[in-house]
């Protein structure tokens, strides 16, 4: 099988409350943040590399795994990480953020689908700085292809994937066809979510994403990376959302402190009017 | 906190500016923050083996980092080795089992027969082989290792070995160790393979301050072949002191890594705890050993970076290993105690992982004879001894 797999780098999601806004309001200033990968895409990653191999032999491959990302020239070792965990081959579009919305990130993956022609594209649900949650979805429209988004299991079968999708008060399950867009959840890297047709399913993973080995790390550096131009994948480069401004959401006003319960049920009916 | 504190104002281009060692140093913080603070705290409180930190560790092929491809290593230089060891201690681990595993058959590599080297250096590599200690302090002689009571004298084509170690690290896991001996030629070094020593010596248990497995061992009258023997008759002190440089600068990293830890607490706790109504960051009393604990750090980290820059150009770094670990450890026992000052009676209590990495920080700062290394060598001096 062979997947094609979108990451983004983000600003590290652990530390988001250190953005600032500059009063110009022109953009979201994340200096001084570590860039790090979008976590729902290394769980991406991580159920593509389980889909091509067989989870007892984990060191053979068994189908490809393609990352690609958008961004400028340091994207590379977001890059090369991924492939030190285990992908065989990597793109690299040079852009940059500011540049692109995410209708302009699907067309050009799906150029990038065109040419590669994998089985299944396997990303993140969102990314967790845009938190735009679309990509997935219209990639799949302009593919023409099925989708099966917010994924929480995948298991491999002929010719298909049965998707098991969270959703409120249950799991739907879905088989899509191949090709296939599949956009994944948290629960994805549970130890017994993701099963490729060699792997026997009372295997169980580790937890979370693989680790990448030093071996690995080392060899990632003669893996094929290679830069292709965002023009070249669309005529069409002009994003069609504008930002405006930003503007960071109003700091909380002190709270106030009741002298008891008949004063609160005063409080709660005549300013709070909620009784 | 798993990731090490960002400094606002901290050099852009760290003297350990490398792509490679930037990668290992991300991928080694990822297993890290797998095996958290908690998770050393119980092995520390059970005086175990962290078997699953090792198992994972092993899998990630760290323990082949200085082995050379041939012997199923990576043949990665001391730099990404120091990288390694730093990371744990920073991340609020023990990396004295990393360290061992990584460096010290690096005397095999050097003085052993090609078949001994294929016999145990792959396997070393993996971590099936656990190579994770030289018994060679004796309980007269200490660190004097010119004069040895403990003697391997032949018998046919074997030897008979007679020794009494102590403070020996790890001799209950180990699989394989190296023991230090007398014969007529001289100082002479063997591998001991432990499943068959293990019934036939004496190995006691010392309680000591750091959970380092600590023992003693008394050996009497074990008869090994002569393919036991590793290095020439004699060149038992050549071949251990073959790696010293080495070895002190990942002593030294290891050292730079419990400070960092000890720095990156105590600033989030200056920067977030408040008595008397304000940050106790504010206080020159808590800002100023921070800052001279963070000078003395850089400092000692620019001396590592200085001994492995020597080392992985195989040139001479005895003199800049011993300053590094001198350096370091140092100034990680000072910022250990800039630490207790920022946290106050916390610091003492287990939760806070202070008082452990205390504990494992002096494990470092017995420096007596690097000091003396340094007064000879170094600047010249008569011998001391």
């Amino acid at each position: 099988m062979k997947i094609l797999v979108p990451l983004k780098r983000v600003a590290d999601p652990d530390n988001a409350n250190k953005v600032k806004i500059p009063a110009s309001g022109e953009k979201i200033d994340t200096t001084g943040l570590e860039p790090k990968p979008n976590p729902f895409d290394e769980y991406a990653l991580e159920a593509a590399l389980r889909l091509t191999e067989n989870g007892q032999t984990p060191k053979v491959r068994a189908g490809e795994v393609i990352v690609v990302t958008f961004g400028p020239k340091e994207c590379d070792t977001t890059l090369r990480a991924a492939l030190a965990t285990g992908a065989d081959r990597a793109i690299r579009v040079d852009t940059t953020d500011d540049k692109l919305d995410g209708d302009l990130v699907a067309r050009a993956l799906k150029a990038i689908v065109d040419r590669e022609k994998p089985d299944v594209v396997v990303m993140g649900k969102q990314a967790v700085d845009g938190d735009s949650n679309q990509v997935a979805q219209l990639l799949a429209e302009y593919l023409d292809w099925p989708q099966a988004t917010f994924a929480a299991t995948v298991h491999e079968e002929d010719g298909a994937l049965l998707v098991g999708r969270e959703v409120d008060g249950g799991v739907i399950t879905l088989r899509v066809k191949l090709p296939a867009v599949v956009s994944v959840d948290l629960r994805i890297v549970a130890p017994t979510s993701v099963y490729s047709t060699k792997t026997a399913r009372t295997f169980k993973y580790n937890d979370g994403v693989r680790f990448a080995a030093l071996p690995a790390i080392m060899a990632a550096k003669k893996k094929p990376l290679v830069e292709l131009k965002l023009a070249d994948l669309t005529a069409d480069v002009a994003p069609k959302i504008v930002y405006n401004a930003f503007q960071a959401p109003p700091a909380r006003k002190a709270g106030i402190k009741v002298k008891d319960v008949a004063d609160l049920v005063l409080h709660l009916k005549d300013e709070a009017k909620v009784l | 906190m798993t990731e090490p504190t960002d400094l606002p104002n901290a050099p852009t281009e760290a003297p350990d500016a490398d792509a490679e060692r930037d990668e290992v140093r991300k991928a080694i913080r990822a297993i890290c923050a797998k095996y958290d603070v908690d998770y050393w705290r119980r092995v520390d409180a059970e005086k175990a083996y962290p078997a699953e930190f090792l198992a994972t560790v092993g899998e990630a092929g760290y323990f082949g980092t200085l082995i050379a491809p041939e012997y199923g290593g990576l043949g990665l230089g001391a730099g990404v080795a120091s990288v390694v060891v730093e990371e744990i201690n920073r991340a609020g681990g023990d990396a004295a089992i990393v360290n061992a595993q990584m460096a010290i058959c690096g005397t095999l590599e050097r003085a052993g027969t090609e078949e001994q080297k294929q016999r145990y250096l792959p396997k070393v590599a993996t971590g099936e082989c656990k190579f994770l200690t030289v018994a060679a302090t004796e309980p007269d002689s200490g660190a004097d290792m010119s004069h040895l009571n403990s003697t391997a004298r032949r018998d046919g084509d074997d030897w008979i070995l007679d020794a009494q170690k102590v403070l020996i690290s790890l001799a209950e896991v180990a699989d394989v160790m190296i023991l230090l001996v007398k014969t007529s030629e001289g100082a002479t070094t063997f591998l001991l393979e432990m499943a068959e020593v293990r019934g036939r010596c004496e190995i006691r248990p010392i309680d000591l301050i750091a959970n380092r497995m600590t023992t003693t061992l008394f050996i009497d009258g074990l008869r090994v072949p002569d393919s036991a023997r590793l290095g020439p008759p004699g060149g038992g002190l050549k071949g251990l002191m073959g790696g010293f440089s080495v070895r002190r600068a990942l002593a030294a990293s290891e050292s730079i890594g419990n400070g960092r830890f000890f720095l990156d607490r105590s600033l989030e706790h200056a920067k977030t705890r408040r008595t008397f109504d304000r940050l106790i960051g504010s206080n020159q009393g808590v800002q100023y050993p921070l800052a001279q604990a963070y000078g003395r750090l850089e400092a000692a980290d620019l001396m590592r970076w200085d001994a492995v820059r020597l080392i992985d150009a195989k040139k001479d770094a005895g003199g800049r290993s011993a300053l590094a670990k001198v350096l370091a450890s140092e100034a990680a026992w000072e910022a250990a105690r800039a630490a207790l000052t920022t946290f106050g009676g916390w610091g003492l209590a287990g939760e806070y992982h202070i008082e452990r990495k205390l504990r494992d920080a002096t494990v470092f700062v017995f420096n007596n004879m690097l000091n003396s290394y340094v007064a000879e060598r170094v600047l010249g001096l008569p011998k001391a001894f």
